[in-house]
């Protein structure tokens, strides 16, 4: 039964099926914000990569984007609690509504019923000045929203800051390599071939494997020389290998601690 | 740090017991001992083999020398129920300043550029930012008939508060990847400076 009719008006017009898309929105839009937020807090973290003098402005940036979003998610959330108090009331008054409409249907044609009805027109234009006032607090937090936006659009550039945090960080980076690469190159160098003649005495001790060249290089200029290349020869599966005990990874060992204490010493300390 | 005032300190790694170290002691005698004890601890008992083993080790420390390599260790385990190996290095080398971040970023850099790697990525090792590289050393279509192949996993750590990078390497066959692989990030997390 159309309100129109009987009531002059609708006194409560609202699309609910609308009101309940809408607030299913803001509920994914705020999910998507936090989820946003929490991945950019844990990227810039305690814990994370990005520390130090040179990532302090990707921090800041990150970190003021985080912030930004975090007044997005409250605008939002803001917007969400009165529309979900606008569609509670948005159905009691549509109930309402229906209900005089009702009464007032039943009162056409008598003519004796015009204290009942203005009663009811009295009635309905308290519901629809309650309507308009619930209304206006929706439109109260939807501005607050906008307003929100607007702040945020006007506050400094935060995909600039990106770009000269990250243009310092590449620079920085690019020092870093045309100073350190080439004696990195050459310590990884040495750590390669150090393991590479350690693995011969793996072969050795009779594990399966190859000797590389340049272990049996190492072997032919050692001390005692034709020894070793026999026992280079000899080495591998055809070698029993001893009782080998069960790996257990688990515990520490501190010599190699203890050797390594002071190897710092000569180097540059932080400042 | 020495000279300024400052206490001395060291870096300080947790290696596995299951690690046997070939002796790089500078002192003839310590060597002597340490290859001793190994040979030992090994169980190698003929006394050609022995002789052999303790042979090549005199000349791999002398290979190493004086060099960033810091220790080299093999292990010889059961892993799984066989035999399983692997070397572990270690090494330092100064960087560039104290910045973790442009460091472990300036090794990404530096070992992608060298192309000699399967994957190079920047991670973490515990409470440390760390580049983690892999490669195949040996093995696939190379391989000598019968030999295994043999994979490395380079984790290269900023030493936090000091111009200095720690090098660790593990070498290892394709089976036992991951495990050492979780070895060497373990080691590498367990990196720490320590005042004397």
């Amino acid at each position: 039964m159309r309100p129109e009719r009987f009531l002059g008006s609708d006194p409560t017009p609202g699309d609910l099926a609308a009101v309940d898309l809408l607030a299913a929105d803001l509920r994914e839009v705020v999910i998507a914000l936090s989820a946003g937020r929490r991945h950019l807090d844990a990227l810039v973290g305690p814990g994370s990569l990005w520390h130090g003098r040179e990532g302090r402005g990707l921090v800041e940036a990150v970190s003021d984007m985080s912030r930004r979003l975090r007044v997005v998610e409250d605008a939002v959330v803001d917007l969400a609690r009165p529309l979900e108090s606008w569609r509670t009331g948005l159905v009691q008054r549509q109930e309402r509504t229906a209900s005089l409409t009702e009464w007032m249907s039943q009162l056409s044609g008598s003519p004796d019923a015009d204290e009942r009805r203005t009663a009811l027109r009295a009635e309905t234009s308290e519901l629809a000045a309650d309507h308009e006032l619930d209304a206006a607090s929706l439109t109260d937090a939807a501005e607050a929203l906008s307003l929100a936006m607007t702040v945020i659009h006007d506050e400094p550039d935060l995909a600039a800051d990106l770009e000269r945090s990250l243009t310092a960080l590449t620079e920085a980076v690019e020092q870093w390599v045309a100073a350190a690469a080439q004696p990195l190159l050459s310590a990884v160098q040495s750590v390669e071939d150090a393991a590479d003649l350690t693995a011969a005495v793996s072969v050795l001790v009779g594990f399966d494997g190859e000797v590389s060249p340049q272990a049996h290089a190492v072997g032919r200029s050692s001390t005692g020389a034709h020894r070793v290349q026999l026992a280079l020869q000899q080495a591998g599966a055809a070698t029993a290998l001893p009782d080998l005990p069960r790996a257990n990874f688990e515990r520490a060992d501190v010599s190699l601690a203890q050797r390594l204490r002071g190897l710092a010493d000569d180097d540059d300390a932080a400042p | 740090m020495t000279g300024t005032g400052a206490p001395a300190q060291g870096i300080v790694l947790d290696i596995p017991p299951d690690f046997h170290e070939v002796p790089l002691d500078l002192a003839v005698e310590d060597r002597v001992a340490a290859r001793i004890a190994l040979l030992d601890r090994l169980g190698l008992t003929e006394s050609a083999r022995r002789e052999g083993f303790a042979l090549f080790l005199e000349a791999v420390s002398r290979a190493v020398g004086d060099g960033p390599v810091v220790a080299t260790s093999f292990c010889a385990v059961q892993l799984g129920g066989r035999p399983s190996t692997a070397t572990l290095t270690v090494a330092t080398q100064t960087g560039v300043g104290t910045d973790p971040l442009v460091s472990v970023y300036g090794v990404a850099e530096t070992l992608i550029r060298r192309g000699a790697y399967r994957s190079v990525r920047v991670d973490r090792a515990g409470p440390h930012p760390v580049v983690l590289a892999t490669s195949q050393v040996r093995g696939g279509a190379s391989a000598e008939a019968g030999s295994p192949d043999l994979h490395e996993v380079t984790v290269v750590v900023p030493v936090p508060g000091l111009a200095l990078l720690t090098l660790l390497t593990i070498t290892c066959t394709a089976a036992d990847l991951a495990t050492y692989t979780d070895v060497v990030r373990a080691v590498a997390a367990s990196l720490r400076v320590a005042s004397d």
